[in-house]
């Protein structure tokens, strides 16, 4: 097995290009290492791309930020403009599995592997944007509500390269609130990232996006139709009517982590609380402004 | 060494070293089976006991899952670098005198992310030493010991001083909302 360090996008899809179907990407390695160790995982070159120009670091483009897909969990969740801009991003990064596979484990690979339990993930389909792929046919731009199709499934075909992730801000007067559940050493049960806009008690538009449950990060447009210009008081019963929906929407699968019936109870249980939390700090601001 | 091999130079323990590697051989196996620097543990060898946690360049690292060739130009501590044959750090004595330690078979593991720990954020509350080390597993349950150890050892040391303790790292690591 050769091991390839391209210092440009070019030359790394050049090295693709010619290996198509015996060389391995990686940045972090937090998959791959494991993955050719237990020889889960064969290859004839090794393609690392953390020496990629432009492949690591955050900055602001327009009204958007892009992070470049071999920055670090770490360095996302420690990073100010990220925690300015994008803050549940930074959260869910925060909160990825251990400090250790937050230091080593980046977003590219962590979109790419397309694990369904992705905090990351879940958290850009709340903020939508695009994932910039390249290969040797050319550049293209997936949204991120299409970039995942299926667990361990993604847009980026086996000749591309993620080039950048870039995600828009919500902007101001949003609240946005991260809802985990984990056992500790388990990938977590659920995951719930949600952002609303709330005035006067009521809600005025909502986001929310679901992982770990679903076979891949998404966004429940119904239930956010659904709580906006929704009273706050009323967020409870709103969700509980949409349980069907939210069940159908998911698709849930029992596995080890538990039944179906219960993975949908505590995502569910998870945007109520969500919510609720959005509409405690709404009135906090409120008095911390009025203050 | 093949063809295939890859020379990588970095600084282990203060030393410079550099030679060849495979492109799929771990970290893990260059300090143990190379260097003979048996005190980083083979534990789970899937990134999930921490028993193997190294610092690279300061930060906390599953040596059984990051590949050698990825230590090229940057510095690697282990546990045989932590204080000296006739001295410890205060975070090790803390340890001793805490019992953070049965069988001992993860501490050096716990002594490694700890010490990055203390280094991220220099007196650290006990939900963040609880969310920062609940990437290393002890069998023996001493988890007990182990957190008193290191916030008895960050009391000893104080506040560091100008660095204040650091924000970015306690959002990029640590949990104040999360029950411990």
């Amino acid at each position: 097995m050769r091991l390839l360090r391209p210092a440009t996008i070019t030359d790394a899809v050049h090295h693709l290009n010619n290996d198509r179907d015996g060389s391995l990407l990686y940045a972090g390695g937090v998959e791959v290492a494991l993955g050719l160790r237990s020889g889960a995982l064969t290859c004839s070159s090794l393609i690392d791309t953390k020496r990629i120009a432009g492949s690591y670091g955050i900055s602001a483009i327009g009204d958007e930020v892009r992070v470049g897909p071999a920055t670090t969990h770490y360095m996302i969740a420690s990073n100010p403009l990220i925690a300015a801009e994008l803050p549940l991003l930074g959260e869910a990064c925060g909160h990825l599995g251990t400090v250790r596979i937050r230091t080593q484990g980046t977003i590219g690979g962590n979109f790419a592997f397309a694990h369904p339990h992705t905090d990351p993930g879940t958290a850009a389909q709340l903020y939508s944007g695009f994932v910039d792929l390249i290969s040797g046919s050319g550049p293209r731009s997936v949204s991120i509500e299409d970039f995942w199709t299926a667990p361990y499934t993604s847009a980026c075909r086996r000749d591309e390269i993620i080039e950048s992730i870039r995600l828009r801000p919500l902007g101001s007067g949003w609240i946005a609130v991260h809802e985990r559940l984990e056992t500790v050493h388990r990938p977590p049960t659920a995951i719930v990232c949600l952002a609303a806009r709330i005035a006067d008690e009521q809600m005025l538009e909502c986001r929310i996006a679901v992982g770990a449950v679903p076979p891949h990060p998404l966004r429940l447009r119904s239930l956010e139709m659904s709580l906006a210009g929704a009273p706050v008081d009323d967020i409870d019963s709103v969700v509980a009517k949409a349980i069907p929906d939210v069940a159908q929407a998911v698709s849930a699968q029992s596995d080890l982590l538990g039944s179906a019936d219960f993975k949908v109870a505590v995502l569910t249980g998870l945007i109520r609380r969500a919510a609720d939390l959005a509409a405690d700090r709404s009135r906090h601001a409120t008095i911390e402004d009025r203050a | 060494m093949t063809t295939n091999d890859v020379t990588i130079q970095c600084t282990i323990n203060g030393e410079a070293w550099h030679g060849a590697v495979a492109p799929t051989d771990l970290l893990l196996d260059l300090l143990r089976d190379r260097l003979h620097l048996t005190g980083t543990k083979r534990g789970c060898e899937r990134m999930a006991c921490g028993a193997c946690t190294v610092l690279v360049d300061d930060m906390p690292m599953s040596a059984c899952g990051m590949l050698a060739v990825d230590a090229d130009c940057r510095n690697v501590a282990t546990i045989e670098g932590l204080g000296g044959s006739q001295s410890l750090t205060c975070l090790q004595e803390a340890f001793v005198t805490n019992v953070g330690a049965q069988c001992g078979y993860c501490t050096p593991g716990q002594l490694m992310n700890a010490t990055a720990l203390l280094h991220a954020c220099h007196q650290p509350t006990r939900q963040q030493i609880t969310e920062w080390m609940r990437a290393n597993l002890c069998r023996c349950g001493s988890y007990a010991g182990i957190i008193e150890a290191i916030e008895s050892a960050s009391r000893a040391a104080g506040p560091a001083s100008g660095t204040p303790v650091s924000q970015t790292a306690a959002r990029a690591g640590v949990r104040d909302d999360e029950p411990s």
